[in-house]
């Protein structure tokens, strides 16, 4: 069904295109989310992640792979978007995610505002990265392939993106000792 | 959040699924802007596997394969109305021929909105058809690839640059030629008249520019909106074109390759391009 679709899709037939993307845009939304941690910007993003797979779709060499291909546009939108909005708001004030975070008796809100805080001073390659492996559940190897990277690549920039997140979680806790408060 | 905690317990935790559904507002903005977005052309649009994938078998035994290319726009997309209305065409849609017991299989979905044709081609065993062109293993890039085919364009853009093009306003192979010739990035000669299956047109020899960076993307000899056309595949890459007329429309075949492509496949590719019979 889906190998008809991305067929059509790649000889112009818009309609099975949106058929074919319609399903994977609540996934790719939460991929966007989760690297983005804002609504709109993921909205945004999303958007043009998949205006960029129509207009790129007839170079897509291997239909089979569709859907880490369009994972793959997306994150890359994504890190550009990341990127830009470290430039330009680092000082923003961090809100919570939008959505109602899953049953959860293990982190605090102050937890979850710290990782909040800590995932947001991530460089945003890194951050895709954590998305890829805590949130789909990625291997080094998958991510590699999503990513285009060689393995060992994949594997050291995991390595740290977790150093990172720590040192990041760390360096808010003495903030927040230090000031009573933090940014 | 202390560092004896496992980091990666705890992201694991933080990242949980989130019930997240994205707006019919989001998606009715992609159906909206992919309506006005042009298509890159492509020349590689389409791996073996899938064009040909539920054929492979007969082809590992079969000594020649037919192409068989339904369509000037095989990369043209169905937007609705309005589209393959340019003066090369016809402006109602036709069937798509019966395809012969030999053809290979459309790509599923595929839809011609131009009046249709239809070329078949022998093919040596080691070429491998790809659908709208065909390749030897070592593929159509420099510095030895080959490569035959019909990009199902004939608008020449005068930016090489521009890889969305524009509807053709040629209207016999000499305007084709002619389009090519007031490019003065590529160096056309040998222009000469000739036939193809008994279709009069024009043969000319064009030679891409040794430097392609004046483009950061495509360098762009065809396109039109929609994705037909094609771009060149290295520096200076050579293409053989065959602009015949086809009822009234100029119709493109060509064989690409390079300074370094073994002289046995340009002679092959030839040989392929002779073997063409068109139906109209």
């Amino acid at each position: 069904m889906d190998h008809d679709l991305v067929a059509a899709a790649i000889g112009g037939d818009q309609a099975a295109f949106m058929d074919l993307v319609r399903p994977r845009s609540n996934r790719l939304f939460a991929i966007a989310l989760q690297i983005l941690r804002d609504v709109d910007r993921a909205e945004d993003a999303l958007q043009d992640a998949l205006v960029i797979a129509w207009r790129d779709l007839p170079g897509l060499r291997d239909p089979e792979r569709i859907d880490a291909w369009l994972r793959r546009l997306l994150i890359n939108v994504c890190i550009k978007a990341a990127a830009r909005e470290r430039r330009r708001a680092g000082n923003l004030r961090v809100l919570p995610i939008d959505g109602p975070a899953a049953p959860d008796d293990m982190l605090s809100i102050a937890d979850r505002d710290q990782l909040e805080r800590g995932f947001r001073r991530l460089p945003p390659d890194m951050r895709a990265i954590l998305v890829l492996h805590h949130f789909l559940g990625y291997s080094a190897k998958e991510i590699a392939e999503t990513l285009g990277i060689p393995r060992g690549t994949a594997r050291s920039r995991l390595f740290n993106a977790h150093r990172a997140m720590r040192a990041a979680l760390e360096a808010d806790a003495r903030l927040t000792v230090v000031g009573g408060r933090s940014a | 959040m202390t560092s004896e905690r496992d980091i990666e317990r705890v992201l694991d935790h933080w990242f949980a699924e989130r019930p997240t559904q994205v707006a019919d507002r989001v998606l009715d903005e992609v159906a909206d802007r992919i309506g006005r977005e042009p298509r890159r052309p492509a020349w590689l649009p389409w791996r073996v596997t899938h064009m040909l994938g539920n054929i492979k078998p007969l082809a590992a035994v079969a000594a020649v394969i037919v192409i068989a290319v339904v369509g000037f726009a095989l990369l043209r997309p169905s937007s609705g109305s309005g589209v393959g209305t340019s003066p090369t065409t016809s402006p109602t849609a036709s069937p798509t021929p019966s395809p012969k017991p030999t053809d290979t299989p459309r790509p599923a979905g595929m839809v011609v909105q131009q009046k249709p044709i239809s070329f078949t081609v022998t093919l040596p065993q080691n070429w491998v058809n790809n659908g709208w062109f065909a390749a030897p293993s070592q593929g159509t890039e420099a510095p030895t690839g080959i490569a035959i085919g019909a990009p199902g364009a004939i608008n020449v853009p005068s930016d090489p640059c521009d890889g969305v093009g524009k509807e053709p306003s040629a209207k016999s192979p000499a305007d084709v030629v002619a389009a090519l010739r007031s490019r003065t990035d590529l160096v056309v000669s040998n222009v000469i008249d000739t036939t193809l299956d008994g279709h009069t047109g024009k043969r000319v020899d064009i030679q891409a520019p040794a430097d392609l960076s004046a483009c950061t993307d495509l360098y762009v000899i065809m396109a039109e909106p929609g994705g037909a056309g094609f771009y060149v595949q290295g520096p200076s890459q050579k293409i053989r074109m065959w602009i015949v007329d086809v009822d009234g429309h100029p119709t493109v075949f060509q064989i690409n390759s390079f300074a370094a492509t073994p002289a046995d496949d340009v002679a092959a590719a030839e040989r392929i391009v002779a073997s063409i019979a068109i139906t109209p």
